[in-house]
């Protein structure tokens, strides 16, 4: 099988030592650790297809990863005699599109590399909390990460794919997918997510987890970085306290990136541990920003506005400012181009930098419900002494306040068998709490698929979801294993 | 000199020439049955009387294209649940019987086209309608209107799109088929709106989408998982062709506060509007742009500053439908813009909303100013009120010049691509087909920026002569027919394909076997899906498109290079 | 097929705004469908939680199904023009008779086109009368005592005037003349006696019409068109004979049949009638304003007010047409002709008068003025369809419960007549039974059903109320 891929794509493209094939096996994941039998490095979409035809016909299971970096078990083989291919090497960052405001990407593209060539012109990738520098971003967004920047009714952050699916076929979605496009005379920019034709293509991809297909390319929306920002800050002893100050500035469309997290984040973010003593328990950050057109200062101006006037009025008992108290000196300047950049790539990724890794529970619920989240997430992590000061809390507003993603932390150290064991529990524990609790989970990782979709509600979901991959993929090669695959 | 042109000796003949199929046709007794014990035999008949009034003409240029061969269903049945929904479409399937959804009627897939034999449920009694003011999402059973939506949502001080389509247009239907509306500058696409579901399959399963799959809560959409959402909706719509979405929650949008206050019904008809009381917070403003260059860069521009709540251009010929007593009245005026009038009349019509406070609002004005000093645009005059956007879309006014419409083109790409193709659309209609609509002197349809100028939409109508293209009509003027289905169906896919700006209105203007080739094929994977989830074609037969029907009905119809396009297409 | 065979030559198209209904064959085929024949202006439409306060058909909002409201008939007609459905179906006649009359869907489709969507109704019922298929059973035994007897309840003719005999001055010759509806006259003579007394207190003399009969609203309602225009034309001769310059009536159904259905049936306009028609309503509001009167007596009431459909929308003068329709400009009609819309209605008299007496506190219902709904009083509903009237009653009193009403006042003896049988009903535990058949209907509609306290009291007639407080 080496020798016929490396026909396809070249010679050196196909890994098979074992030792080079560790960093296919494992992650910062729970999933259980398993080799590939070789990891196929493609250069473009003609390798992908291609090696797609050849690995259908021997009906050869095969995982696609595109991260240099991986949290969630997506790229482990669920199954023996599995192949990994590896997108990571496609990594060209292709156009630019300054008037609408796209940029066209390989999956490869990771945060870093991505933010450092828009900065060069002034714009921004939509980011969701410090990314890791090596993540693929559009696999990020593949993935729903939510962006820290909730100030939009936010149509999709990918518009068009170019997409090879698991049959062994070339397609495009979105309004990309006119044949001529890109050529001369054609005025399409591919900014369409929709379709083409009566299939909502980008839906079923969004979530799949490379089971249905493999992204080539995506067009992904950029912002303007913008030329002034002020970050407030809400710092409060109660998650409770904060609830009704966070859904007004969703409703009052209040800032740019908005978010909470608890002191165990915080510290996180910022340096340490050693910062939680100071810290408050929980804070909103909002950042205020003026774009680099029109007239910046004012646009902070009617924010900070509503901020000084309404809402400390209506909130007295909250310590609303521009400095957090607790924090490091100079942070209130320095959290804005933070919060446009990945993580730093020289330094500890933030949330491993307690215990070199974190597990992360994540769903969606509603802002009111939070605290009783949190409630359960504690009594269950006492169950097993999982110390409390440890969970990492974060809160990202959707749109507006429309709904959150809740993300829970916890850090543990992977080489120590006992905490291992214990972070497998509290994550059973919780993902079933949460679920009766009314919690939704979107991003189906380690130990949520077999909770969902077991659920009577889901069957028929499953059962459709299935005879769709089916379609994409009737030969079952791609990540099999994986979601109610 | 006879009273009206149809005489019944004359419509007998010429219907009985052109139907292919029994007018009337009967159910088996055993499905009539079975759906009566699952709704109640006061909501189900099969009386003709009933029949028909089920039977339309179709939306404008369907009726004509489809040489108005609307068929009465066989049965009509009013379920009131989703549980009840699925049955009858399991019973539908137990005795091979097609059928169709039907929330508002306000379009062609509201009608049995083709079929004599089509179950029609009519979902007009799912009213349910809830919100969560503080989560801002409501949920909505299939029944439910835009125009009482906004009202509803105005209530909890939160607000919706109102479509183009109207307000008789139903939320879920819309949402899930087209959802464009100038407000979509902020409120984003129609599938992001959505979030959970509730649809009953074609095989007649109730399956779930979005939080709906693990509670009963609808706050959320997208998963567990891929979404499945994404069977049922993508640029085209299937129409119906898909099973039926019984229920869903949607997003609702912040709003003013106190808003039923700020935006007040009044007048008498047909004056009717939303009356602005506090232009501080909310205006819509009209500002008159020196050159077509100026006023789409000057949308770009103002797009990119996120300024607005809507930026969008509308016909020439809208505003003369807004301000004429009736058609003559219209005609009288609309006679006398020439093309060179159009040519230099650019107007942008934007809305501006103070969502945070009047101060912003203040701030957006500012830089609205300071763009259209740049651009050379100037304010006229604009009426503190909405006739149109918010409550009241009254779409129905577009019937009102010639009692015929469609709208031929809806394309959402960017603004640059919606720009050509407008302009290319309303040239060519200027130069080589005006003869066959309404004309509209080169106007370049409208258009809108979409989120944050991300994205725009174009939509380009049409206004046929009501009788040159009914068959049935002694007016009937089949040159014109032709070549106005010629450009409907030909030109403005030509064109589309060309600029690259896609067309949602390709379902049942153009077909998809003849876009399909031109967009990555994707014709194969319609094929694909209605053949794994409808292989019978018993959802809406024959939407999306079914070509062999389309062929057949449409002798005349279907123009040969459209033939040849169907007969190659590739198949799934 | 080649379509140029059937091609025929094509000749001008008459279009004339009669009582044919080979004349709305335009109707028929050009409805798009929009509703809002089904709920009225949208503008006003209220949320979605209120929904069965947002209907503007009565029947359709009884039947829920299509081919109860406007746009499902449009596709009737054109099925009964084209010789798809049979004039002689069962179904049709019990169908077409549901139809109030009440003009919610013409006024609503003429917000935005130009159909005429009333005319085509009664042009429908006529059709079927003409085929010897309507009215229905009921209907023919009213209109024989109509005729025979000159007034609905088959009294004697001679005792339409006995309310006047006392407490009234009564002109032997006047320049007004007091039509007095059957309703007043036999029924309610306190609102006949009250006009007398709004007159009598301004000095206005008045005169009544010796002999006078019914206005033939309930035939005309029917389609009896022949019957119809013969009370038409004894009528105005009579009235002119008089030789009488304004007609007042407190009825609005009267008002409506003389001002409006007289000349439509006659081919005439309301201005050429040779008399001025006018509503105690529009009357007595002038004699407010020219201070003929004075409101002293306190009410302290909240009130709403019901548009009767005869007074409020339906109640523009008529103005014949006839002319071509031409199919190659568009369809434009030639000469060019007035629309009645409904704007012009008398909605603010009746609403000033209220306002003019101390007390009362005026609120309107969701649905009120050119977007009122029928009360189901309207037409022949009431006679062969009483649970269809007694329905859409209920809800419109639980509308106007839902707003906080105390007191309902009308301008139209006939509608006072069902709101009170309607409120009695309510008083015995009425209300949850109308929202249960409204339940029955429209799954998931609450808050408009969630209202099950009573705080209707009474109904009152205008003209009666304003005479209590002068």
């Amino acid at each position: 099988m080496k020798q016929a891929i490396e026909k396809i794509i070249g010679n050196g493209k196909v890994i098979d030592r074992k030792e080079e094939l560790e960093k296919f096996s494992s992650d910062y994941s729970l999933v259980i650790s398993k080799k590939p039998d070789m990891a196929i490095k493609v250069h473009d979409a003609d390798d992908v297809l291609n090696v797609m035809l050849r690995l259908n016909e021997d009906g050869i299971v095969v995982y696609p990863s595109s991260s240099k970096v991986h949290f969630y078990g997506g790229t482990i083989p669920r199954r023996e005699k599995a192949v990994v291919m590896d997108l990571s090497g496609m990594d060209r960052i292709h156009e630019i599109d300054e008037v609408n405001h796209w940029v066209h990407i390989e999956p490869g593209v990771t945060w870093g590399q991505l933010q450092r060539v828009l900065e060069t012109k002034g714009f921004r990738c939509v980011m969701p909390l410090l990314p890791h520098p090596n993540r693929s971003v559009l696999m990020d967004y593949l993935e729903r990460e939510q962006p820290t920047l909730c100030k939009f009714e936010y149509s999709e952050m990918i518009a068009s794919m170019w997409v090879v699916w698991g049959i062994g076929e070339k397609f495009t979605t979105g309004s990309a997918s006119i044949n001529t496009f890109g050529q001369k005379g054609c005025f399409a920019d591919g900014v369409n997510p929709q379709g083409p034709g009566t299939i909502d293509f980008w839906r079923l991809l969004q979530g799949s987890q490379g089971t249905f297909g493999i992204v080539t390319k995506g067009i992904c929306k950029i912002e303007f970085i913008p030329s002034i920002s002020k970050t407030i800050f809400f710092p409060a002893d109660t998650l409770g306290q904060l609830l009704s100050p966070l859904y007004e500035m969703g409703r009052k469309y209040i800032g740019f990136e908005r978010f909470l997290v608890n002191k165990a984040s915080l510290s996180a973010i910022l340096g340490g541990t050693h910062l939680r003593a100071s810290l408050p328990n929980w804070v909103i950050i909002n950042v205020l920003s003026g774009l680099p057109i029109g007239r910046p200062e004012e646009m902070v101006g009617y924010q900070l506005d509503y901020i000084q006037n309404e809402l400390r009025n209506r909130f007295p008992q909250l310590t609303i400012g521009e400095k957090l108290k607790g924090a490091p000196n100079g942070i209130e300047e320095k959290l804005p181009e933070m919060l446009r950049k990945p993580w730093p790539d020289e330094r500890m990724y933030w949330k491993h930098g307690n215990k070199s890794n974190c597990h992360e529970v994540i769903f969606i619920t509603t802002l009111n419900r939070t605290p009783e989240f949190v409630e359960a997430f504690k009594e269950i992590a006492s169950e097993f002494d999982y110390p409390k000061e440890d969970i990492g809390i974060y809160i990202q507003p959707i749109e507006d306040m429309r709904a959150c993603q809740m993300t829970f932390m916890l850090p543990y150290n992977p080489n120590d068998d006992q905490e291992l064991g214990i972070i497998r529990e509290i994550n059973k524990k919780s993902i079933r709490k949460f679920i009766n609790k009314g919690g939704y989970f979107n991003r189906i990782y380690e130990g949520v698929g077999e909770v969902v979709y077991s659920l009577p509600r889901v069957q028929s979901y499953v059962n459709y979801i299935r005879r769709v991959k089916g379609l994409f993929d009737p030969n079952w090669i791609l990540s099999p294993g994986k979601l109610c695959f | 000199m006879t009273t009206h042109y149809i005489l019944e000796t004359e419509v007998k003949e010429k219907l009985s020439q052109m139907r292919r199929n029994p007018y009337w046709q009967e159910a088996p007794d055993g499905a009539f049955k079975e759906m009566e014990e699952v709704v109640g035999s006061r909501w189900i008949t099969k009386e003709k009387v009933a029949r028909q009034a089920y039977c339309g003409r179709g939306y404008g240029f369907e009726q004509y294209s489809y040489l108005g061969l609307s068929y009465p269903p066989c049965i009509i049945v009013l379920p009131a649940s989703t549980e009840e929904v699925a049955k009858i479409v399991k019973i539908c399937n137990k005795y091979n019987l097609p059928y169709l959804p039907m929330s508002s009627g306000w379009m062609i897939t509201a009608f049995p086209r083709h079929r004599p034999d089509m179950v029609l449920i009519d979902l007009q009694r799912m009213w349910e309608w809830k919100i969560d003011r503080e989560n801002m999402v409501a949920t909505l059973g299939a029944g439910v209107r835009y125009g009482h939506h906004c009202q509803g949502c105005m209530e909890y001080d939160l607000w919706f799109i109102n479509t183009g389509g109207g307000s008789a247009s139903c939320v879920i239907a819309n949402t899930i088929n087209y959802g464009v509306s100038p407000l979509n500058y902020r409120m984003g696409n129609a599938e992001r709106r959505a979030l959970s579901l509730e649809w009953v399959t074609p095989e007649g399963e109730i399956a779930y989408s979005g939080s709906w799959t693990q509670g009963e809560e609808g706050f959320w959409g997208d998963g567990p998982g891929p979404n499945l959402m994404g069977m049922l909706r993508g640029l085209d719509s299937w129409n119906g062709g898909m099973g039926i979405v019984t229920r869903m929650s949607l997003k609702v949008f912040p709003f003013l506060e106190n808003a039923t206050k700020v935006l007040v019904p009044e007048g008498i008809t047909p004056d009717t509007h939303l009356s602005f009381k506090d232009t501080d917070r909310i205006r819509w403003i009209n500002f008159q742009l020196p050159d077509r260059k100026s006023m789409e860069e000057c949308i770009i521009e103002a797009s990119h500053t996120q300024i607005g709540a809507a930026w969008t251009k509308v016909p020439v010929f809208w505003r003369y439908i807004a301000i004429a007593k009736d058609k003559e009245d219209f005609w009288e005026k609309w006679s006398g813009v020439n093309k060179e009038d159009i040519d230099n009349f650019h107007l942008l019509r934007t809305l501006f909303v103070g969502y945070t406070s009047k101060k912003q609002m203040e701030y957006e004005l500012k830089v609205c100013e300071d763009i259209m000093k740049k651009y050379g645009g100037k304010e006229r005059r604009t009426r503190p009120s909405d006739e149109s956007w918010i409550k009241n879309a009254d779409a129905n006014g577009m019937y009102m010049m010639t009692n015929s419409y469609i709208s031929t083109l809806g394309g959402q790409e960017s603004l640059r691509c919606v720009f050509e193709t407008g302009k290319r659309l309303g040239d060519l209609l200027s130069r080589h087909y005006e003869e066959c609509f309404l004309p509209q002197k080169g106007d370049v349809g409208w258009w809108q920026s979409n989120d944050f100028g991300h994205s725009a939409y174009l939509e380009f109508m049409l206004y046929q002569n009501a009788d040159y293209w009914d068959p049935i009509s002694p007016f009937f003027n089949p040159e014109i027919h032709e070549k106005g289905l010629k450009w409907a169906m030909e030109v403005v896919s030509d064109v589309s394909n060309d600029t690259g700006a896609c067309n949602f209105f390709g379902a049942f203007h153009h077909g998809l076997l003849y876009k399909g080739p031109n967009w990555s094929n994707f014709q194969v994977w319609v094929d694909r899906f209605k053949n794994e989830f409808d292989p019978d074609r018993l959802s809406n037969p024959p939407a999306p498109y079914d070509p062999e029907e389309m062929i057949e009905s449409l002798p005349h119809g279907m123009l040969t290079k459209i033939r040849s396009y169907i007969r190659r297409a590739k198949r799934g | 097929m080649e379509m140029d065979k059937i091609r025929a030559k094509p000749e001008p198209v008459i279009f004339k705004l009669d009582l044919d209904l080979r004349n709305y064959h335009w109707e028929a085929k050009t409805c798009c469908n929009c509703a809002m024949c089904k709920y009225g202006d949208w503008t006003y439409v209220p949320s979605p939680e209120e929904y069965d306060f947002s209907w503007i058909c009565p029947e359709w909002e009884w039947g829920v199904m299509d081919h109860y409201g406007t746009a499902g008939r449009t596709k009737i007609v054109g099925g009964l023009l084209a010789g798809d459905l049979a004039v002689d179906d069962p179904v049709l006649k019990e169908m077409v008779y549901r139809c109030h009359l009440c003009g919610g869907c013409d006024v609503s489709c003429k917000r935005n086109l130009d159909l005429e969507m009333l005319m085509m109704h009664e042009a429908l019922m006529v059709h079927l009368v003409n085929a010897g298929m309507g009215p229905m059973p009921r209907h023919k035994i009213l209109a024989e005592r109509i005729n025979r007897t000159g007034n609905y309840f088959g009294k004697e003719a001679k005792e339409r005037m006995a309310w006047a005999k006392e407490g009234v001055k009564v002109a032997e010759k006047a320049g007004l003349l007091y039509f007095v509806g059957c309703y007043a006259a036999y029924k309610y003579p306190t609102i006949a006696k009250s006009v007398a007394k709004i007159l009598n207190v301004a000095n206005v003399p008045f005169m009544l019409m010796e002999g006078q009969g019914c206005c033939g609203y309930k035939l005309f309602t029917v389609g009896l068109l022949e019957d119809v225009t013969t009370a038409a034309k004894h009528t105005i001769r009579k009235i002119n004979e008089l030789g009488v310059k304004q007609v007042v009536t407190e009825c609005a159904d009267c008002y409506r049949m003389l001002k409006v259905e007289y000349p439509k049936v006659l081919n005439m306009a309301t201005k050429d009638l040779g008399f001025e028609v006018l509503h105690i309503a529009e009357y007595a509001n002038q004699l407010i304003k020219e201070g003929k009167i004075k409101v002293e007596k306190e009410f302290d009431e909240k009130v709403t007010y019901h548009d009767p459909c005869g007074l409020g929308r339906l109640s523009e003068p008529w103005i014949p047409w006839e002319g071509l329709r031409d199919a190659e400009d568009w369809g434009k009609l030639k000469p060019r002709r007035e629309f009645r819309r409904g704007a012009n209605g008398c909605y603010e008299p009746p609403r000033d008068i209220l306002r003019s007496i101390p007390g009362i506190d005026l609120i309107e219902m969701r649905r009120h003025h050119f977007n009122a709904i029928c009360s189901g009083s309207c037409g022949g509903v009431r006679e062969a369809f009483p649970e269809q009237q007694a329905f859409l009653t209920d809800v419109r009193l639980r509308e106007a419960n839902y707003v906080g009403a105390e007191t309902i006042v009308t301008a139209n003896p006939r509608t006072l007549e069902v709101f009170e049988e309607s409120l009695a009903r309510m008083k015995i535990g009425g209300i949850r039974n109308s929202i249960r058949e409204v339940k029955e209907r429209f799954i998931g509609v609450e808050k408009s059903l969630g209202v099950i306290s009573l705080n209707v009291k009474r109904v009152r007639d205008l003209a009666s109320l304003l005479a209590s407080a002068i």
